[in-house]
């Protein structure tokens, strides 16, 4: 064993959020420490990539489309690994979906979503263009164009809180970083084998599916079961960039795995508007990225290398 | 005289029965890992016998758990 688990929780970006280092109890001040510097980053990448704060660095970046604005680092970096995720799932992740997510009704934080029926987006088109000067501390979106990192924040909040909290003591034994069921993990936790993340069953709350194992990287999570909204709640928030509407294909839920958990929560947002087929070819097409498929019936599906232990309760069986 | 003597040799003889006792009863050193599961068979008032299973859960509690990003509380 090495010492136990520091935690801390909070709330941020719309969710719960829990950080939690290895240590032993002599050094409680210096986890108490690392911590800290994990909130300050969560925060941080919150106030830069918030789509509902007017103040935020991308809610400027959306107001001066067209135009060249100078952005925080994070949104710099965030807007590059989207492109890259963009350009990897074939167009099924992609940051500028944000005019269909408005028009189907998700305009503001789900705190203060109002029921209206979805609007039609007339000429919708996927794709926007995205500019990034990282260096420069630049970005520049298509004129008429609009960004949502909804699709990957979390999970790059998640990665640069692992990184903040390392950065805070050379000696960390080992970091893990919940951002409401988007899970970052480095080195070690305290009974020394690999973190194990439970895996949430989407048809029982309060239940699980199993238990995945991961020596280092992320963990996230996409589906169709919880955050509905509109009439009778009928509509998510998952939007198929070739309609610009609700996705109607898809299973109900998604674990993807990955070296990171942005990409990891990218991969999950594109496979969650894929048919298994569909999903099975993405992950062979993709070395770096493990998946378990939740349909709406039947049996879960691990796809590529998983760790993953089956919960030994038969699937169906009552909380 | 034999009686003090008597007396001497039997608060000698307990006070070394107690030694020997707590010599062969020392507490055993705490494990630093979780102990293995352990079932322990319970009697309930009817006479009916059950299994209870103690001491798994920590072995393979999860750390964290992945879904879908819940709704806030209302």
């Amino acid at each position: 064993m090495i010492g136990s688990l520091h935690q801390t929780a909070f709330r941020a970006m719309g969710t719960a959020c829990t950080l939690a280092v290895t240590a032993r109890h002599t050094d409680a001040r210096r986890a108490r420490h690392v911590l800290a510097a994990g909130r300050a980053e969560v925060e941080a990448c919150e106030s830069v990539l918030s789509r509902f704060d007017p103040a935020s660095d991308l809610s400027r970046l959306n107001r001066a489309a067209g135009d060249w604005v100078e952005v925080d680092s994070r949104l710099a970096h965030a807007l590059e690994v989207a492109l890259r995720a963009r350009s990897a799932t074939g167009g099924r992740f992609d940051p500028t979906i944000l005019p269909a997510l408005v028009a189907a009704g998700y305009d503001r934080t789900f705190e203060q979503l109002q029921e209206r029926p979805a609007l039609p987006v007339p000429g919708w088109r996927a794709a926007a263009e995205i500019e990034v000067v990282p260096e420069d501390g630049r970005a520049r979106i298509e004129r008429g164009a609009a960004v949502d990192l909804g699709g990957i924040g979390k999970g790059f909040a998640a990665s640069r809180a692992i990184l903040a909290m390392r950065a805070a003591w050379d000696l960390l034994p080992g970091a893990l970083v919940d951002l409401g069921g988007d899970v970052a993990v480095w080195g070690l936790p305290p009974d020394r084998g690999p973190w194990r993340i439970a895996v949430a069953d989407p048809r029982r709350a309060g239940a699980g599916l199993g238990l995945l194992r991961l020596e280092e990287g992320g963990v996230a999570t996409s589906g169709r079961n919880a955050r509905r909204f509109g009439p009778r709640r009928a509509l998510h928030h998952l939007i198929d960039p070739a309609t610009g509407q609700p996705a109607l294909a898809g299973p109900l839920a998604v674990t993807a795995v990955a070296a990171d958990a942005a990409w990891a929560e990218a991969h999950a947002t594109a496979l969650a508007i894929s048919v298994l087929g569909e999903a099975r070819a993405h992950v062979a097409a993709h070395r770096d990225v493990a998946a378990l498929f939740v349909p709406h019936e039947g049996a879960p599906t691990p796809i590529g290398p998983l760790s993953f232990e089956a919960a030994s309760e038969p699937a169906g069986a009552a909380a | 005289m034999r009686r003090v003597w008597a007396t001497v040799v039997a608060v000698w003889a307990t006070l070394a029965i107690v030694a020997g006792l707590a010599w062969t009863r020392q507490p055993q050193a705490r494990p630093l890992v979780q102990p293995a599961p352990t079932a322990l068979v319970v009697k309930s008032k009817n006479g009916a016998q059950r299994l209870v299973v103690v001491g798994s859960a920590p072995a393979t509690a999860p750390h964290a758990t992945t879904q879908t990003s819940p709704p806030p509380p209302a």
